[in-house]
C-alpha cells in the first residue's frame, strides 16, 4: 500500500508534534539548566545553527528529489548502508518512544493514577498506537493536524494566562554562566531541533516536492517561536532553581494559570491535550518505525510489524525504573546518538551528493 | 466479507476496552470516601518534632436542611515527625481518605517559624494534591488554637470564609495575600526574601496600646490579635511576617505593611491619617490607590543607595463643618503633609527591613542582579549580606483629588 502523500500543512504538523513533545518531555529544563538566565541567548544561538543546517540539508536534497535518507544511503553505497541507516532511526525513533512513553506514564501515576500500574496505564497508549497504525498513514496524519491545532491553542492559552506570574529580572543576568560555557551547551542543544530526523525521511510522503524545502524552513522558524515561548515562560515565572528540580515543568506552570476565581485549577484540560499530543506522536513514531522496517526488509505489508515493536516498547519502559534513568538516558545517552545519527545523514548527504556529481559529469 | 470481518473487530476491541474499565473498582475516589482538609495547621510537637491540625468540612448530614445552610467543621490535632508521616497517622484515625486538594490556608506557628520552616515549605510544595495558591500564614498563637478559633461569622461556609478574609487586605493594605508557591519562589530565588500574614486571635488580654507611637498611627500600628476590636476569640489578619533564609525574624504592623505595599508596587488601597495642617488637634482620614513606585539601586563605596519614587492618589475621607480642604492652597498644604507622612514611615520600614531584620523582603535584589554579567559575579557580590549596609532616600508625591461627596469651601 502506498502512504497516502501528504500537504503543507499536515507535513508542517508532522515537525510541529515533535517539539511539543519535546516541551512536555522537558527540553526547555534542559536548555535552562545549561544556560541558566541566558537560555533566551542560546535558544537564539541554537536556532540558528539549525536554520543553517536546514538550509545545507535543503540544498543536498535537491538532487534527490523524493527520496529519503534510506534510498540515498542505497544509492551511495548499496543495500548494506541502506540497512546500516535504517537500523540506526529504528533505534533512534524506538529510544525516543520508550523514553517518551516511560516518562508519560510515570507523571500521569504520580498525578491521578497512585495505586495503578505504569504498565496498565502503558497499555492504553499501546493499543490505541497498535489500533491507528492499522487504519494507515492517512487517518494517523489527518489526526495529527486536528491535534496539533488544539494543542497550540491550549498552550498558547497557557502562556498568555502565565503573562501576569512574570518577573522579568529573571532574565538577569543576561550570559547565565558565561559566553563560553553557553556557546559550547547550545551545540549540544541542538538535540531541541530533533525535527531534523524526520526531514531525512519525510521526502517521499509530499504531493509537491518544493513544499518539502518551505516546509523546513518554515517548521524550524515554528519550532524556535514554540522553543522561545515555552523556555521564556519558565525562566520569567520560576526561579532558576525550581526549574531545575522539578520532574513535570510544564505541569507545574499549568497548576499556576487560572482564570481568576471563574476558572481554576485548569491543569487537567492541558494535561489532556498533552496526552493526546504524546499519542499521536508515538503513532508517527510507529509509523516510521515500520516504514524503515518494510523498506530495508522489503515487506509488502507493513502493518504485520506493528505489534512485534509495539510489545518492544511495552515491554523496553520495564527498563527504566525511575526518573533518574529516564534523565541519564535522555541527556546523557539518547541526545548524543540522536546528533550523531544527524550528523551522519548529512555526511551520507555530502557523500551521495558528490557521486551524483561525478556520475553526471562522467555522463 | 470485509464488512463483517470490520464490525467484529470493533466489537472484539470495544470489549477489550470495555475490559479496563474493571480498574474503578480499585480507583474508586468518590465524595463521600474523601476527608476534604480547609485549613492545614502546623505547631511546633511537645512529645514529636511537628504538631499538625487538619481542620475537616463535614457536610451536614440532615437532608432536610436547606442548602445555604452551610458545612459545619471538625478540626483534629496528630503529632509526628514529618509532614507526611503525619498525613499517614491521620488516615489511619479517621474514617475517610485525607484529601488536600480544597486546603485553603496553611498555618505556621510562629514558634515553628522562628526555627525555620523551609523544610516544611519544600514538602508542600511537593505534594500534588496542595494547590500552589492555598495561602501561608503565620500565627503569633499556636496553629491548632487559630484554626480552633476560625469561625466564620458573616457566612456559612468555611472554605469561602478563608478565600475571603486572606484577600480582604486588598482594600485595607495591613496585609498581603502570600501564597505557598510565592513563598516557595522567593525561599529558592536568592532575589527576595519571603513573607508571610501574620495571624491571631482576638483575645483581650492582648490589647493594647503603644504609648510610644503617634496617636495618629496608633490605628495601624497593631499587629494580628492586638487590635481593640471587642469580639474575642476569633481570628485576624494584620502585619507581615519577615523571613530569612526560611526563618521568621520579624514582623512588621500594619502601617509597616502598608510602605512594604507601596514599594513592592502590590498595594491597592488603604487608609491613612495624617495630623490636620489647620487645627493640631485633629486628623484626617485620606483614602490611598498607588500609582507607581520606581525603585533604583546604585553602589557607593560597595554600600547600596536605594532611591525610591512613589507616586500616589488621595481622597479626603474626613468631613466636618471645621473642615477646610476646599480650596487649591488647602489641598496643596495637605498633599505636602501625605507626602511628608508617608516619605517619613517608608523610610522607617526599609531601615527597619535593612538594619533589624538584614531581610530584603522589598526585592532590591532583582534591581541589582541587572548589573551583573553572569552569575558567578552575582553570588561574589553577597547580595543578602550586603543588604544591611544599604542606606534610602525616598520620594512620594500626591495626586490629592479632594473628597468623595463633601468638601467644605
Amino acid at each position: 500500500m502506498v502512504a497516502k502523500k501528504i500537504c503543507f500543512a499536515e507535513a508542517i504538523a508532522l515537525i510541529i508534534i515533535l517539539v511539543i513533545n519535546r516541551i512536555i518531555l522537558g527540553i526547555p529544563k534542559s536548555l535552562l539548566v545549561n544556560s541558566a538566565f541566558s537560555a533566551t541567548l542560546t535558544i537564539i544561538f541554537v536556532s540558528i545553527i539549525t536554520i543553517l543546517i536546514i538550509l545545507f540539508i535543503n540544498k543536498l536534497f535537491k538532487r534527490f528529489i523524493a527520496s529519503d535518507i534510506l534510498d540515498i544511503s542505497e544509492f551511495l553505497a548499496g543495500n548494506l548502508l541502506k540497512k546500516i541507516v535504517g537500523i540506526l532511526y529504528i533505534l533512534l525513533f524506538l529510544g525516543i518512544s520508550i523514553l517518551c512513553l516511560s516518562y508519560i506514564c510515570d507523571v500521569l501515576k504520580s498525578i491521578y493514577f497512585e495505586d495503578a500500574d505504569k504498565l496498565f496505564l502503558a497499555l492504553f497508549f499501546i493499543i490505541g498506537i497498535v489500533i491507528v497504525n492499522r487504519m494507515g498513514f492517512s487517518s494517523i496524519i489527518k489526526s495529527n493536524l486536528i491535534i496539533v491545532i488544539l494543542t497550540t491553542i491550549v498552550m498558547i492559552v497557557m502562556f498568555v494566562l502565565s503573562i501576569q506570574l512574570f518577573v522579568p529580572e529573571r532574565l538577569f543576568p543576561l550570559l547565565g554562566f558565561g559566553i563560553k560555557e553557553n556557546s559550547f551547551a547550545g551545540l549540544t542543544d541542538v538535540f531541541a531541533f530533533s525535527g531534523l530526523t524526520y526531514i531525512m525521511l519525510i521526502f517521499p510522503f509530499f504531493k509537491d516536492t518544493q513544499d518539502f524545502y518551505k516546509t523546513n524552513i518554515i517548521s524550524t522558524i515554528l519550532v524556535t517561536i514554540y522553543l522561545a515561548i515555552s523556555t521564556l515562560c519558565l525562566l520569567l515565572v520560576f526561579p532558576n532553581s525550581v526549574i531545575s528540580e522539578s520532574i513535570f515543568n510544564m505541569y507545574i506552570l499549568a497548576r499556576l494559570t487560572d482564570l481568576g476565581a471563574f476558572l481554576q485549577n485548569t491543569d487537567f484540560i492541558y494535561l489532556l491535550f498533552w496526552i493526546l499530543s504524546i499519542f499521536s506522536y508515538l503513532s508517527i513514531n510507529m509509523f516510521f518505525i515500520t516504514n524503515i522496517f518494510k523498506k530495508i526488509t522489503n515487506l509488502k505489508n507493513r502493518t504485520a510489524v506493528v505489534y512485534a515493536f509495539s510489545l518492544i516498547i511495552f515491554v523496553s519502559i520495564l527498563l527504566i525504573n525511575n526518573i533518574t534513568s529516564y534523565n541519564f538516558l535522555l541527556n546523557n545517552v539518547y541526545k548524543y546518538y540522536m546528533i550523531a545519527v544527524i550528523v551522519l545523514s548529512i555526511i551520507i548527504l555530502i557523500l551521495a551528493n558528490i557521486k551524483k556529481k561525478k556520475n553526471s559529469n562522467k555522463t | 466479507m470485509n464488512i463483517l470481518k470490520k464490525t467484529i473487530s470493533i466489537i472484539l476491541i470495544s470489549i477489550l476496552i470495555l475490559l479496563t474499565l474493571t480498574g474503578c473498582k480499585y480507583e474508586n475516589n468518590s465524595i463521600e470516601n474523601q476527608a476534604y482538609v480547609i485549613a492545614l495547621g502546623i505547631d511546633k510537637g511537645k512529645e514529636n518534632l511537628l504538631k499538625l491540625s487538619f481542620q475537616f468540612a463535614t457536610p451536614s448530614s440532615d437532608s432536610t436542611s436547606s442548602s445555604s445552610s452551610g458545612s459545619e467543621t471538625t478540626t483534629t490535632t496528630v503529632e509526628c515527625s514529618s509532614i507526611s508521616s503525619g498525613f499517614n497517622l491521620m488516615n489511619s484515625y479517621i474514617s475517610k481518605k485525607l484529601n488536600l486538594s480544597h486546603c485553603k490556608v496553611i498555618i505556621f506557628s510562629e514558634e515553628l517559624a522562628s526555627i525555620g520552616i523551609a523544610e516544611e515549605i519544600q514538602t508542600l510544595i511537593n505534594k500534588i494534591q496542595i494547590r500552589p495558591e492555598a495561602s501561608i500564614i503565620i500565627s503569633k498563637c499556636s496553629a491548632s488554637d487559630f484554626i480552633e478559633n476560625a469561625k466564620p461569622n458573616l457566612m456559612s461556609l468555611i472554605a469561602k470564609y478563608y478565600e475571603i478574609i486572606v484577600t480582604s487586605g486588598k482594600y485595607t493594605g495591613y496585609y498581603y495575600n502570600s501564597t505557598l508557591e510565592n513563598f516557595y519562589s522567593s525561599l529558592e530565588e536568592g532575589l527576595i526574601e519571603p513573607t508571610a500574614m501574620l495571624g491571631g486571635i482576638n483575645v483581650e488580654n492582648l490589647h493594647y496600646i503603644d504609648k510610644n507611637i503617634n496617636y495618629i498611627d496608633i490605628d495601624s500600628s497593631y499587629v494580628a490579635g492586638t487590635s481593640l476590636v471587642e469580639d474575642e476569640n476569633l481570628i485576624q489578619l494584620m502585619g507581615t511576617a519577615v523571613f530569612k533564609d526560611g526563618k521568621l525574624v520579624g514582623e512588621l504592623n500594619g502601617q509597616e505593611t502598608i510602605s512594604h505595599l507601596i514599594i513592592t508596587n502590590k498595594l491597592e488601597q488603604c487608609i491613612i491619617n495624617i495630623p490636620d495642617p489647620f487645627s493640631s488637634d485633629n486628623l484626617i482620614s485620606v483614602s490611598i490607590t498607588l500609582n507607581n513606585t520606581k525603585n533604583k539601586v546604585e553602589f557607593v563605596n560597595n554600600s547600596p543607595f536605594i532611591t525610591v519614587d512613589t507616586s500616589v492618589e488621595a481622597y479626603i475621607l474626613t468631613y466636618s463643618d471645621a473642615s477646610n480642604y476646599g480650596t487649591e492652597e488647602a489641598l496643596k498644604i495637605i498633599e505636602k503633609y501625605i507626602n511628608s507622612y508617608l516619605a517619613t514611615h517608608i523610610s522607617s520600614y526599609l531601615y527597619k527591613t535593612a538594619k533589624d531584620y538584614n531581610s530584603d523582603i522589598a526585592g532590591f535584589g532583582k534591581k541589582v542582579i541587572s548589573k551583573y554579567t553572569n552569575i558567578n559575579k552575582w553570588n561574589e557580590s553577597n547580595w543578602s549580606e550586603n543588604y544591611k549596609n544599604a542606606f534610602f532616600h525616598v520620594n512620594v508625591s500626591t495626586d490629592l483629588e479632594g473628597s468623595t461627596l463633601m468638601i467644605n469651601n
